[in-house]
């Protein structure tokens, strides 16, 4: 009977497997890198809420990641804000619609789920806007938020077309000690390095000795603010940066030429 | 993980399906080779904001703001927002709040405080969808009311479609439905037409149909409504020109009944042009003109329905035509006693004004205000007070000297320096201020400051003293504390800084908008005392200025209340045991003893240890059982989880540094370097001594690295001793729920390697199953 793997059918056999792995793998880098955070800039300033004047940057290596939207949950009402003050950005510019969301201290917000459907579409709405690619959601949710927020982030990722990218900020704590964010349907978390209360000092210890962060989707970028001291930073991330006065070119060459 | 789809095609020959099994089987084994590329990558391990103690609120003055409304000012700060400083400008000037007012202010800043102005609530939609529904309609409809802006702004938004809007086509459509009947066809013509009004509210230019066009026989009425929505959607559909001819032209038809309000609205859509114009030169024309109109309203009494309105909309055009004009207009009205119609708005645009030309880019720029921005008192002193001007300190002085009048005097001694050669008459002018006065506690606290500047420790203590004497239960909270600050640094012995140092907060809050509202669930009941705490300048003498002989004598000092008592005498022992201070630690061993009991036992095992090593063993052992003990003191609430339990924040063991405030400053400023700590004046030749004992402390390092090298050392030396294996646990544990650095990953390796090979049958072995980098 003839044999249906001679020794020539394994040479060609082994062949065509290298040949198909390697295709396999240059098109998952491709993929990657179509959605990788190394095809953006790297550096993205975080333009709050003040009439912000950006068209000095450099949209090839500078993007904004800008507040379009800002929800109150206070018991079963969404309380919807969109940004009030003007932006001014140079033609170009990678463009992050970012929607905060707060729930009311005195007037527990329900969770309901009437109320995480508002909450999704106006911030699925935020992908009409021009230029805008990526929708990042900034909520700070309490332990007791945590389910509600989860759902709203697969809602949201289900009304966003596929190519728009999805992020979060995120507590440090979070991504170092406390990841419930790993099996979100977002691209990246921004673990925020400032402002930090509780283990921040701890987390700032940690990062200065080498250690990263055990969360995956916090590992591809930081967020830092101007006015606070920052732990070592990798260089290779994407750095968000918070300027708690107005943007200005100094304070944009400051950032750009200040070392990791 | 990805996977191709596998060729299956059936069209190769009888050998093919040997090429047939290849490829499968390549495909397969191509797949295999690339699952690492393909795989997510793995890897291998709330909110958490606390409320915490505010000793001086720097935002804003102390709650209830009813009593600063009032006059009770405290020590007033150019840290708060501008709307407190416009009211501490008028009790200073000795024209305080009618109860009007003093109401109208309170509503202010509630609305501020809450951001209770700023959102927009569904309701309005909801309650005209009800009134739709009561008319017949079949199906809500969804209004958005903010619209974006065009471009270059399109990614601002603006409330396009306002309360009113809503309610005035309630009112209407209820009116209609009156005269016509539910369901009727010209209800349902207007109802369709206003629907299109309001899908402009958004997006678009959606004009209802002609009148003429869709119903031929349309009463008269409904035809002059139907005018009125076709430029109402104009309107809202940024179309202002064309809506403003529209308007003109209802203004001019004798059988509208919109014959009123049409001025208004022409008028209207010339401001918004104007506002939205992208220059303001470009847009000033339409601004005047808008003027113009609502000024031409107000002089026509036929036109006397829509007074009021135009009233409040000519404010509003004036703010934007000329708004240095109009924010010293509302400086001289805030400045009278009820001068102002609508107090509560006259401040809310002043304040808004003035953070248009107030609010600061660039620090070098900062100082470059317009010269005319003083042409009035109160404006002038709220930029001269806040310190908005390079030429404050001399301005001030210049002000007082001239007018001798109290709001200057107050910006004067703010803003001066102890080098000010006119120091001693500022002084003495002060000094003449009566308690009663609003002006006082600002008045005497920066006297104070000032003369200690100068150095004039002395004069500044007696008056420190006599205020704190005679004026305590005036002085609301801040105040207070921040003279028992003042008298802290001055002291001249231990017992006076002990006598200083505990303070009643002001306030709890979580702060985490930095906005310093107070959270009440946190504030100590009614029924029970206020506790003293320590404020971050007490506990930085403590734990950087002071050396460990004079923390341990505070330690017995019976003049701090018992929780700081106790505070203190765990830093004491702790602290003089890391040094190896033998004998302090013995004697702070006695105060900690007799304040936390638990830790006696422990305690007695230091004092009977006949080595260096075996002591400096067991201080360690104390700290493993006892994570809440470190050897510093806190500021603010603190740890708040039991002595010996593991908070899970990790506020446990101790850092390099001392424990911050949960929501407070940190230790180092954005450019990493350390902030310095100043001494208070009996304590300033002890520095040397007390800077070398904070460096040796700091070079042990986190406090994990610290007690796992110790229990490490003392099972090789001691394996018999029972101590040991606990001690072995006790300290990996250490590393996972403290502070940790580059070392504690070896540190946490070494104690389990050890513990597991010495001692592995014992239950501490079993109980410890990692350790941790």
């Amino acid at each position: 009977m003839k044999r249906a793997f001679s020794f020539r059918n394994i040479i060609v056999l082994l062949g065509a497997s290298l040949l198909l792995s390697s295709i396999t793998i240059a098109i998952t880098i491709l993929r990657k890198t179509a959605h990788s955070p190394k095809s953006s800039p790297q550096l993205i300033l975080w333009a709050w809420e003040r009439p912000t004047d950006l068209r000095f940057i450099d949209a090839k290596h500078v993007g904004v990641a800008f507040l379009a939207k800002s929800i109150l949950l206070r018991s079963d009402d969404v309380l919807v804000r969109p940004r009030l003050q003007s932006l001014q950005l140079v033609e170009g510019t990678k463009v992050i619609a970012v929607t905060r969301i707060e729930t009311d201290r005195d007037h527990k917000a329900s969770l309901s789920a009437q109320q995480r459907d508002a909450v999704s579409r106006a911030i699925a709405d935020l992908a009409s806007l021009p230029n805008v690619s990526e929708i990042q959601i900034d909520f700070d949710a309490t332990k007791s938020e945590r389910s509600f927020y989860r759902d709203l982030i697969k809602d949201v990722r289900s009304h966003l077309p596929a190519q728009f990218r999805l992020s979060i900020t995120a507590l440090a704590s979070w991504c170092m000690f406390d990841d419930w964010i790993s099996d979100l349907p977002i691209n990246e978390a921004v673990p925020m390095l400032f402002r930090m209360a509780g283990d921040g000092k701890h987390i700032m210890t940690r990062l200065d000795a080498g250690d990263d962060f055990n969360a995956t989707p916090c590992r591809q970028s930081y967020g830092i603010s101007l006015d606070e001291q920052r732990p070592k930073l990798l260089p290779s991330r994407k750095l968000y940066v918070f300027n708690p006065d107005a943007w200005t070119e100094k304070s944009l060459r400051e950032i750009s030429e200040s070392p990791r | 993980m990805n996977r191709f789809p596998l060729n299956t095609t059936s069209k190769f020959d009888r050998s093919g399906r040997t090429k047939l099994s290849l490829i499968v089987a390549a495909l397969i084994i191509g797949q295999v080779l690339a699952i690492p590329f393909l795989l997510p990558q793995r890897t291998q391990a709330c909110g958490p904001f606390f409320t915490d103690a505010i000793f001086v609120f720097s935002k804003h003055p102390d709650f209830p703001l009813d009593k600063f409304a009032a006059g009770k000012l405290g020590v007033v700060s150019e840290s708060w927002a501008r709307s407190y400083l416009v009211i501490a400008y008028r009790n200073l000037a000795g024209d305080p709040l009618s109860d009007a007012e003093a109401k109208a202010i309170k509503s202010l800043w509630d609305d501020r405080l809450n951001n209770s102005f700023d959102y927009y609530s569904d309701s309005w939609v909801k309650d005209w969808n009800e009134a739709r529904k009561a008319a017949g309609a079949t199906a809500p409809v969804e209004v958005q009311v903010y619209r974006n802006r065009e471009k270059p702004r399109e990614y601002e938004s603006f409330l396009n479609c306002q309360q009113d809007a809503f309610i005035n086509a309630t009112k209407l459509l209820n009116e209609r439905v009156k005269l016509f009947g539910v369901n009727s066809q010209q209800v349902k013509s207007w109802l369709a037409a206003q629907d299109t009004v309001f899908s402009n509210c958004s997006e678009g230019r959606h004009l209802p149909k002609d009148a003429a066009a869709e119903l031929p026989d349309l009463p008269q009425l409904l035809r002059a409504d139907r005018a009125y929505q076709i430029a109402a959607a104009n309107f809202y559909s940024t179309n202002f020109d064309e809506a403003k001819q529209q308007f003109e032209a209802i203004a001019r038809d004798k059988g509208s009944p919109y014959q009123v309000i049409a001025p208004y609205m022409a008028a209207r859509s010339m401001l918004r042009k104007g506002s939205f114009a992208e220059k303001e030169d470009e847009g000033r024309p339409f601004l005047n003109d808008a003027e113009t109109r609502l000024g031409a309203i107000l002089k026509d009494n036929s036109l006397k329905d829509s007074h009021h309105a135009a009233d409040r909309l000519l404010n509003l055009a004036r703010l934007r035509a000329h708004p240095e004009e109009k924010l010293h207009e509302l400086a001289r009205e805030i400045m009278k006693k009820d001068a102002s119609q609508d107090f509560k708005q006259a401040v809310w645009d002043y304040t808004i004004l003035m953070d248009k030309y107030v609010e600061v880019e660039d620090e070098a720029a900062k100082r470059q205000l317009p010269a005319s921005l003083g042409s009035d008192d109160l404006t002038d002193w709220i930029v001269t007070f806040e310190g908005d001007l390079a030429t404050g300190e001399a301005h001030a002085i210049e002000k007082w000297q001239k007018t001798k009048a109290l709001p200057w005097l107050v910006a004067a001694l703010a803003n001066a320096g102890g080098k000010q050669p006119l120091l001693n008459e500022l002084l003495a002018a002060g000094a003449n201020v009566s308690p009663s006065s609003p002006a006082f506690p600002t008045v005497a606290f920066h006297s104070v400051r000032l003369l200690k500047e100068a150095n004039r420790a002395a004069e500044a203590r007696a008056m420190l003293d006599k205020i704190l004497a005679g004026e305590r239960q005036q002085l609301n909270s801040s105040a207070l504390n921040l003279f028992l600050g003042q008298r802290m640094m001055a002291a001249q012995n231990l017992n006076e800084f002990l006598q200083n140092a505990p303070r009643v907060p002001a306030g709890f809050s979580y702060n985490d908008d930095g906005r310093e509202l107070p959270d009440e669930d946190s504030a100590p009941k009614a029924s029970e005392a206020p506790k003293s705490l320590f404020d971050l300048d007490a506990a930085n003498v403590f734990n950087k200025a002071m050396p460990v002989a004079i923390l341990k004598d505070a330690a017995s000092s019976k003049t701090l209340p018992a929780n700081l008592r106790r505070d203190v005498a765990q830093a004491a022992f702790v602290r003089a045991a890391i040094l190896d201070d033998r004998e302090t630690a013995i004697q702070a061993a006695a105060s900690l003893g007799a304040e936390l009991p638990q830790v006696k036992e422990f305690l007695d095992a230091y004092q009977k240890a006949t080595t260096p090593e075996g002591r400096r063993f067991a201080g360690a052992f104390l700290t493993l059982k006892f994570p809440g003990l470190r050897p510093f003191v806190s500021a603010g609430v603190g740890r708040t989880t039991a002595v010996d339990d593991v908070d899970s924040y990790r506020d446990n063991y101790w850092c390099t540094d001392p424990p911050t405030p949960q929501n407070g400053s940190p230790s180092e400023d954005a450019q990493g370097k350390n902030k310095s700590v100043a001494a208070p004046d009996f304590l300033k030749t002890a520095q040397t001594l007390a800077a070398r004992q904070y460096a040796a402390l700091q070079a042990f390092g986190p406090g994990p690295n610290y007690l796992c090298r110790l229990s490490i050392e003392w099972a090789q030396k001691n394996p018999t001793d029972p101590r040991a294996p606990e001690a072995l646990h006790l300290a990996v544990r250490s590393t996972r729920y403290g502070c940790t650095d580059n070392d504690t990953g070896r540190w946490s390796k070494a104690a389990f390697d050890l513990l597991h090979s010495r001692y592995p049958n014992t239950t501490w072995a079993k109980n410890t199953k990692y350790w941790f980098k």
